[in-house]
Formats: structure tokens, C-alpha cells, sequence
């Protein structure tokens, strides 16, 4: 029988939920915006049974997806585990049989050569499906409707990487989704497939190529003529998998490196450009500009993760896990492999970053991301005393002016990612932006809708749970057309 | 079941006789000026727990469910490593 009881950490807030909803005609404080027709779509984690080590990561965690679906002014929520092999196999055994994070090594036996992907990460919205993303594997298809588990996706046996990213860009000019695996060959290979695939879903072209250490590669961006691939310091081994450890580890020695892929180039056409250590996990929008590749990203100044520790065995430092919203510039006509850096806020952000989407690729203006404001009152007599230490604001960034505009989610309250939904025909930024609070005080989580023009006058509505949402790493939202709603 | 409404009910129609008990600003009972001896009454999640002892404390309902407590204490490296984005 599953036994939390020994799991110190995991109560209050943060004691798993584990179980399936279904919410009807949810409770709306102030009034949805009419124009708001669709879902929005969180994937996130959840232990259906604890961790077999003490040390493991969150990433670990079972995926749950979960929908706040909005039609004409109301608002449902349904939320269900994503039946993985994983999943199934640890519900038939009634315990826990995989071991840390990406690493087989540390499996109960009787699971070995099972995927052992957990789709906790990004959901995605493409090609008139809908999937639920982790970096170390397939696509999992699901029900827009019913969250019930398809299963592992391969766009018709033309996608042939073993993983796909948790970030896919769709370019808005052209429809096109850029996608990638990395390890793609297999665990600890440094092989990296990028991919073009179209909006019908057909995979159009494939580039193979190896990055020069295996290395997390979390996140891209992409111009209209270029891919930009950061990888930073998470490095792995066969030997460290072997040796019963986390897949990641952090090397300092590393440096930041930065490949610039033509995207109708070959493997012999990409530039890989070396920087000062850096974590880029991940990224908000970059553009061409002449010979110059623009790109920017909340990027931390180290290693972001203490669950992935120093290889070197030295202390996880928190000084050093904080991300700035920087610019990095490319030089495509440079002989060297340098590249310049800019700081364009001094404040320290999530590095959750979000950006009008329609302005993908091109010149734009606004990034939206959230941020702890510790000069904001925080009632610990009501939440705990967890002031200070986390997010209880979204910031609008005004990347022209330096300004940026704050949105309060209140006094015992945190926030996950924020999403931006553009207003249609609307300009840049105009629109809402929508993300889950969870009310320490009330024990309950809240879906956050605000004017993001217009942010400090608070929610235009807000969505009450009369629960805890199960913890959530990205959200998005899927307008009305996007998927066959019922 | 007693329920606070049918409770205050009780206490108007009661009046004089339970005069000398002093109400509290939050709906909480205490002993007062009555001495040792006088009931102590509680209202919380709208039902009355009467001591009739008088030697408990009544209760004081949180203002909030104070659900970040239980890992409030945990150093910041200890905290990073459970929960990534808070
Ligand atoms: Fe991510």
C-alpha cells in the first residue's frame, strides 16, 4: 500500500493530490472575458507513489495534464494522470519500480527496457493534435477532450530522434513547427535531429549533427533563417548513470556554448560560438538583424538546479541560481567564436519567460514572465512563512523602454509560468495574460486572467479550485480552432 | 447538531442568564469576569464546543490554513531541490 508518511516535505501545499478531476461551472470571481474561447492547458507533476531515493529530482515526477476549458463565459477543469508505460507498470506493482531521473541503472529489474518516460513538461497544441511533451522521449498523444493517454507519437515513422523536446517552436510566418531530440540516437549519445515539420504534421527535412559534450539542451529559439541551440554545464555519462547518480551534473569548466544553425543549412554550415558559464534553460524570442543574430532569454548566471549537484562535489550555490533577462548578440561574419552579452534588466526573474507568440522570429517588444517582489506583503500567520521565496508576481518587460509593469497576485499567494493570450487583430501585447496562483492560506489553487495592458488593476477574473491543482512546469493556452473541441 | 445560528438563538432567548459571559469580537465564548468556573465556548466551522470546566482555553481558529508551513524551515538548497518553480 502507498505510504507518504515518511516523505517530510511532501505536506501542507505540497502533499501530492493523486487524484482525478472533474470541476463543472467552476467558481469565477469577476467575470471571463468573453472573447476568451479555448483551454488552457497545464502539464505538470505529481508522485503517484514516492521516489525510490531521497535524492532524486522533481523532474521524476508522473505527469498529470490537466484543462481549464473556457466556452462562452464559463469555465470546466478536468485534470488526469498521463497513462505512460511508466505509470501503468508502478499502479500493477503498487509501488514505485523506476529509480532516479534518466537513469535506467537504478530500475527495478523487472521494468528493464520499459520507457520510462515521465510527460511532465510542455503540453502542445499542433497539426490539429494534442501532446504532452518530456525531452526524453516520443510525444505522448492525448484526447483534447477526455486528457485520456494515446500514446508515443513519430509524425507518421518520419520522426526518427528516440527523444523530442519539451520546446518546439512554431514560426508564425510560415506555420512551420522546428523541433529537435537530443541524445537522439540513444542515452548518452551526442547526437542532436532537428527537425521541420509542417502544419499539416508532415516532417519536411532533418538535420543531424553532434554537439561538442552531451549536454542538457532544453530550449531553443529561431529567427527566419536561423536555429540558435544554447547548451550550458548539465553534463552526463554512461559512467555517472552506472555509478547510481541523476542523469545531470553540473561542471563549472564547462563553458556556455551557442550553436547557430542555418535553417536550411548543413551540419558543416552550423557555427558554434563559446561564452563565460551560463545556464540557458530557457529562452524568449531572438530575430536576425543583418549579419547579426539577436537573441534573448532569462539566463542564469550557474547551475539553476541543486537536484543536479556539482560533479566536483562542492555545495549547490543560490546566490548564483538567478536568472536576468540578457541579450546575446552574434556576429555571423566574425572569425571567432565570441559573442557579445548585455544585462537589459537588473532585477532577478523566473526564467519562465513568455512572449506574444505572433512575434516569434521577428523584432518585438514585450516579454512577460513572473518574479518574487519581496517589498510586496506576504500574511505568513495565513500562508507560512514562505515570504520572500517565491514568485508572487507577473512583470510585463518593455524591452524598448526598460519598464516594467507589475501584477500583484495577492498577500498569500504564488504563481506558476504566466501565458500571454493576444486579442485577436489586437497589437503586440494586447490580450491577457493567464496563470495558476496556489493561495497557501486557503489551500487552494486560482487561475489568474488580467488585462496585460493594464496589469497593475489587478484580475479581470479569477477561476477558484476547490483544491490544489497538482504543480505545474508549463501551461499554454489552445485557442477554440486549434483542436476538435467538443 | 447545535449550530452557531440555533446557538446565538439560544443565547438571546437565554438573555439575562448568560449575561455575565463576555463575547468576543471573533464569536468566541470566554470565561470573562465569571471566575474559574464559568463555561468556556468556542465556535468553529459553525458549531459551539462548550467546556463546561471552565479550565480550557478556547479555541482560536487560524486566519489561514498556513499550508507553506510544513516546509517554511527547509534551508534554501533543501527548498530549490523540491520545489523549481514557485
Ligand atoms: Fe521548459
Amino acid at each position: 500500500m502507498v505510504d507518504f508518511s515518511n516523505q517530510p516535505t511532501m505536506k501542507g501545499f505540497f502533499a501530492p493530490t493523486r487524484f482525478e478531476a472533474d470541476v463543472y461551472d467552476c467558481e469565477v470571481v469577476g467575470k471571463i472575458p468573453a472573447d476568451l474561447n479555448g483551454v488552457f492547458v497545464r502539464l505538470g507533476g505529481d508522485w503517484l507513489y514516492p521516489p525510490k531515493f531521497e535524492d532524486d529530482s522533481p523532474f521524476s515526477m508522473d505527469g498529470y495534464i490537466n484543462m481549464f476549458r473556457f466556452k462562452n463565459g464559463v469555465v470546466d477543469y478536468k485534470g488526469r494522470w498521463v497513462k505512460t508505460p511508466r505509470f501503468k507498470a508502478d499502479r500493477a506493482a503498487k509501488k514505485q519500480l523506476f529509480g532516479k531521473y534518466r537513469n535506467p541503472f537504478t530500475d527495478d529489474p523487472s521494468v528493464a527496457g520499459l520507457d520510462r518516460s515521465v510527460q511532465n513538461t510542455t503540453p502542445l497544441a499542433f497539426a490539429g493534435k494534442l501532446f504532452t511533451l518530456k525531452e526524453d522521449s516520443l510525444p505522448y498523444e492525448i484526447d483534447c477532450n477526455t486528457l485520456e493517454t494515446i500514446g508515443p507519437y513519430n509524425f507518421h515513422g518520419k520522426y526518427k530522434s528516440l527523444t523530442f523536446t519539451a520546446h518546439p517552436k512554431v514560426d508564425p510566418v510560415t506555420g512551420e513547427m522546428i523541433c529537435y531530440g537530443y541524445e537522439a540516437e540513444g542515452l548518452e549519445t551526442n547526437d542532436v535531429f532537428l527537425y521541420t515539420i509542417n502544419k499539416k504534421g508532415e516532417v519536411t527535412r532533418e538535420l543531424r549533427f553532434k554537439v561538442p559534450y552531451v549536454a542538457m539542451v532544453h530550449d531553443i529559439a529561431i529567427t527566419q533563417k536561423h536555429v540558435i541551440i544554447p547548451i550550458f554545464g548539465f553534463v552526463s555519462s554512461m559512467e555517472r548513470l552506472k555509478e547510481g547518480k541523476v542523469h545531470w551534473g553540473w561542471d563549472d569548466t564547462k563553458p556556455a556554448m551557442v550553436a547557430i544553425v542555418p535553417r536550411d543549412g548543413e551540419a558543416k554550415d552550423i557555427r558554434w560560438f563559446k561564452g563565460p558559464s551560463r545556464a540557458t534553460v530557457h529562452t524568449l524570442n531572438a530575430r536576425d538583424e543583418g549579419n547579426k543574430v539577436i537573441f534573448e532569454a532569462p539566463i542564469y548566471d550557474s547551475n539553476p538546479f541543486p537536484f543536479f549537484p556539482p560533479i566536483d562535489g562542492s555545495a549547490w550555490d543560490s546566490t548564483k541560481a538567478r536568472a536576468y533577462i540578457r541579450r546575446q548578440t552574434f556576429n555571423m561574419n566574425s572569425k571567432d567564436d565570441g559573442f557579445t552579452e548585455e544585462k537589459l534588466f537588473e532585477m532577478n526573474v523566473s526564467d519562465l519567460g513568455r512572449v506574444d507568440d505572433r512575434y516569434m522570429t521577428q523584432p518585438y517588444r514585450y516579454a512577460f514572465t513572473a518574479y518574487a517582489d519581496k517589498q510586496r506583503p506576504f500574511e505568513e500567520w495565513k500562508a507560512g512563512n514562505l515570504g520572500g521565496r517565491v514568485n508572487n508576481c507577473y512583470g510585463r518587460f518593455d524591452l524598448a523602454t526598460g519598464k516594467m509593469n507589475s501584477y500583484f497576485a495577492g498577500s498569500t499567494h504564488s504563481v506558476a509560468e504566466v501565458c500571454f493570450i493576444p486579442r485577436k487583430n489586437g497589437g503586440e501585447g494586447e490580450g491577457y495574460i493567464m496563470g495558476v496562483a496556489n493561495n497557501y492560506a486557503e489551500m487552494r489553487s486560482e487561475l489568474i486572467i488580467a488585462d496585460a495592458q493594464r496589469l497593475e488593476e489587478g484580475d479581470v477574473a479569477r477561476v477558484i479550485l476547490p483544491f490544489r491543482a497538482t504543480a505545474q512546469v508549463h501551461g499554454r493556452w489552445v485557442d477554440e480552432n486549434e483542436l476538435r473541441f467538443a | 447538531m447545535l449550530t452557531r445560528r440555533d446557538f446565538i438563538a439560544e443565547l438571546a432567548f437565554a438573555g439575562a442568564a448568560m449575561a455575565p459571559i463576555a463575547m468576543l469580537p471573533e464569536g468566541i465564548l470566554a470565561p470573562g469576569q465569571m471566575g474559574a468556573r464559568a463555561a468556556v465556548v468556542s465556535i468553529h466551522m459553525e458549531q459551539p464546543y462548550i467546556d463546561a470546566t471552565g479550565r480550557a482555553l478556547p479555541y482560536l481558529p487560524p486566519d489561514g490554513l498556513c499550508a507553506g508551513a510544513p516546509v517554511a524551515h527547509l534551508s534554501e538548497t533543501e527548498f530549490r531541490r523540491r520545489f523549481v518553480y514557485l
